[in-house]
């Protein structure tokens, strides 16, 4: 925590762009006219795909002028096709697993980031399941970090384990289809950790839950999920082959993937921060592609694409910019959303405000299942 | 522990000159809310290896603040004895280990959503005491240059593009030996306007040489001892498996190195380094970040009046732990480059911080791609210079009359 020290940057000013200026420059590269599609009507076998666009990344690097470079397939393929939310505000705590997991339950826990509890309010795997009773293989989280092996399930005594999302961690999975990977070669890059929980390394111990798995939900055997592991470039690209392969054989109707390329700005290293943001522009685009092209997914499919927060502003003192989340100020805590897919309507921009668990109570209602103890608020624009 | 209970006994393990700060300042110290009476020590305890103008500053807040009435400290402070506080908190031996407090309390006012009220009281406070108590103005209008390696090189990145609106681009600077002129440059402000710990220079490689002892610097290169002792350090932490990612921090900004690898044989500069390795992010394993935060801290810090930085290759991204582990890697030169211009820009930032900011000179300059920014008194913002210009012809432009600013 450091104190800020007095910043008079009036020269900056001529630099910044209001919210409002660059989300409408990004509006108006979309070059596809709007079209309403709001006559979808609520059926069964509707499908939700939750991407969150992490971990956390500026407005500058994204939607801002200079940053639109950096996301050509959102601009280009998705915005067309979504409503924009362009001020997604995160009221939260600004750490990564325990800001996804708010998101999930729609309540901003508190506990502490790098615990990797499960959390105590239910999620919205708990609520879909319970809800609509699914079944166990209905809901699936993937996450590149192990820290967030929790997330799947709450604590809570009425929802719990029992209507919890099964939970993939694919860094786990090949560290079990291929133990002693560090010493035999390929996979280190994959098995990276995030910055700032380099003990959960790679060389974590294999389990028989992930190799069952690997077998019996996404039907690879170990040495063709390591060799299928050898050809990705990150532990992103690896998650959302996993993601894929899991909608081709279990085709779950709730699904969230967590990516976290981004993260790596922690390190303070600012391509390798372009890198991953231009790294995850591409995977969204190739999991609402995969959608498309699914029988399982395409046409019942609503997909939401969000950062879990943002990042230090250049300006703000107390921080250094890109690098970390650590001063709650507007730019960590402002982001946005992207919502496609039937009865979405189409490249539509929402100016106003939103919170970042808004969207627990909105999927609940666009499902139709109830959220009792989120406390976000329904979006109206996409239900 | 409230801050009523503080006695003269409970700073002596503090080294001579915080102690002396704490002890002169005690009944002060005593009226003030708990949280900022931590944080305030967690300024003086580091008081012996602060630099001259931290210092200053940090003895200045402390006479303002005692000499203000009860109810004009009150009034200055009182919105700090509203946050509420954990029993646990208020426990914590908050004397001996603000710093130890002060993640805790981070922690703590995150989750209990307090964190904005707190950034709004400290700026506050701050801007009050700024404004009661203003820095002493630069001995001489200030001037940072960054170099941007030969080896460091993208084709077709948009160079100083977050720079370009606030100076003079030029696109086609030449240099027999740019680095060294500009190094001289340094070693003549040094030796014009002597100001302890006012003029340096960080190398994110081996180091050029400075024809001047008056100017302060330290490299990546040099510093590698302390590197690869923390490096070591932080693999036998994670190869134990028992400290999870906080605990991992606060080892790291805890560590000391054992005698003997140290590098630049002043203390001052050698507890920066030490600084800059354990408690920065990144510092450890890339040396473009090693050099961004490091000019970062050193313009908060020592507020210098001439600081010149230099970026080397860093190495390629690989698996945290491989980086961690060792030191030796293949360069990523197009990504050094990129690394680089935004060091530039955060340099500049970090300079327009300071007072006097309004006649200080900044150049930032890539010897592969033969291009540079010039931001200064005098040099038109936002223009573009396509003539053919010497980096010496340039260093004239850019660096300011030594003589003092606002003179």
């Amino acid at each position: 925590m450091i104190l800020p020290r007095n910043s008079s940057l009036g020269t900056l000013s001529p630099l910044v762009w209001s919210r409002r200026e660059f989300l409408r420059s990004a509006i108006a590269c979309a070059a596809v006219p709007s079209l309403s599609t709001r006559a979808f009507a609520a059926a069964a076998g509707r499908k939700v795909v939750i991407v969150t666009f992490g971990g956390g990344a500026r407005d500058e690097e994204t939607f801002a002028p200079y940053g639109q470079e950096n996301i050509p397939n959102l601009i280009k393929t998705l915005l067309p096709q979504s409503t924009f939310f362009g001020q997604v505000i995160n009221h939260g705590i600004l750490g990564h697993y325990v800001a996804t997991t708010s998101i999930a339950t729609g309540v901003y826990e508190t506990f502490n980031n790098f615990s990797g509890v499960a959390p105590p309010h239910p999620t919205l795997f708990e609520y879909y399941r319970k809800g609509l009773k699914r079944p166990t293989n209905d809901a699936w989280l993937i996450s590149p970090s192990s820290g967030f092996r929790n997330m799947g399930c709450s604590t809570d005594r009425h929802f719990g384990s029992r209507y919890g999302a099964g939970v993939l961690l694919p860094k786990l999975l090949l560290s079990a289809a291929a133990p002693g990977h560090s010493n035999n070669g390929g996979f280190d890059d994959l098995l990276r950790e995030t910055y700032e929980e380099p003990h959960l390394a790679a060389g974590s111990p294999a389990t028989e839950v992930q190799l069952e798995q690997l077998e019996t939900i996404l039907h690879f055997s170990p040495d063709d999920f390591a060799h299928h592991a050898l050809s990705m470039e990150s532990a992103d690209q690896l998650s959302v082959f996993v993601a894929r392969q899991l909608m081709t054989k279990a085709a779950p109707s709730l699904l969230w993937i967590t990516l976290h390329d981004i993260d790596i700005a922690h390190s303070g290293a600012y391509s390798l921060y372009i890198d991953g943001i231009q790294r995850t522009d591409r995977l969204c685009t190739e999991i609402w592609n995969h959608i498309q092209s699914s029988p399982e997914y395409a046409g019942k499919t609503t997909m939401f694409i969000l950062p879990d927060f943002g990042r230090d502003a250049d300006a703000n003192p107390a921080g250094n910019g890109f690098q970390h989340h650590r001063t709650g100020d507007r730019a960590s805590r402002t982001s946005w959303m992207m919502a496609l897919g039937p009865g979405v309507r189409q490249n539509v921009f929402i100016e106003r405000a939103v919170d970042s668990i808004d969207l627990v109570p909105t999927i609940g209602r666009l499902l139709g299942f109830p959220t009792p103890f989120a406390q976000g608020s329904v979006l109206p624009e996409v239900v | 522990m409230q801050p009523g209970d503080l006695n003269q006994e409970m700073f002596r393990d503090y080294s001579p000159l915080a102690q002396k700060l704490a002890c002169d300042h005690l009944a002060l110290l005593r009226e003030l809310p708990l949280v900022l009476a931590a944080v305030l020590l967690r300024q003086v305890i580091v008081l012996d290896t602060s630099f001259p103008r931290e210092r200053a500053t940090i003895e200045a807040q402390f006479s303002f603040l005692s000499s203000l009435t009860a109810d004009g400290l009150h009034q200055l402070t009182q919105g700090f004895a509203s946050l509420t506080l954990s029993p646990e908190l208020i426990a914590e031996d908050w004397v001996r280990l603000p710093q130890k407090f002060e993640e805790e309390l981070s922690a703590y006012l995150w989750a209990s959503h307090q964190i904005d009220t707190f950034h709004s009281l400290a700026t506050q406070f701050v801007d009050t005491v700024l404004k009661a108590v203003p820095p002493a103005p630069p001995a001489t209008a200030r001037w940072a240059a960054v170099v941007i390696g030969p080896e460091l090189r993208k084709d077709g990145y948009p160079l100083f593009r977050k720079l370009q609106p606030n100076g003079v681009f030029f696109t086609d600077v030449s240099s027999n030996n740019g680095a060294s002129a500009i190094l001289s440059r340094l070693a003549k402000r040094a030796a014009q306007t002597p100001v302890p710990y006012g003029h340096w220079y960080i190398d994110g490689g081996d180091p050029l040489a400075v024809e001047s002892k008056a100017v302060s610097s330290f490299s990546w290169a040099q510093s590698s001892p302390v590197r690869e002792a923390l490096l070591k350090k932080i693999q036998s932490v994670i190869d134990n498996g028992s400290s999870g990612p906080e605990m991992l921090r606060s080892i790291m900004a805890d560590w000391a190195p054992r005698e003997g690898t140290r590098d630049t044989r002043d203390p001052l500069v050698d507890q920066f380094v030490v600084n800059m390795y354990g408690g920065g992010s990144g510092t450890q394993i890339f040396s473009t970040t090693f050099v961004q935060w490091s000019a970062r801290e050193l313009l908060r810090r020592a507020e210098p009046v001439s600081l010149v930085t230099r970026y080397g290759p860093r190495q390629r991204q690989r698996s945290m732990n491989e980086m961690f582990a060792d030191a030796a890697a293949e360069m990523d030169y197009a990504g050094s480059l990129v690394d680089a211009d935004f060091g530039a820009y955060y340099t500049w930032i970090n300079l327009t911080r300071l007072v006097g900011s309004e006649s200080a000179a900044f150049l930032a300059w890539s010897e592969s791609h033969r291009q540079a920014i010039a931001i200064g008194p005098g040099l038109p913002r936002g223009t573009q210079s396509t003539e053919p210009i010497t980096i010496e012809r340039l260093l004239d432009i850019v660096t300011p009359p030594a003589t003092p600013a606002g003179a």
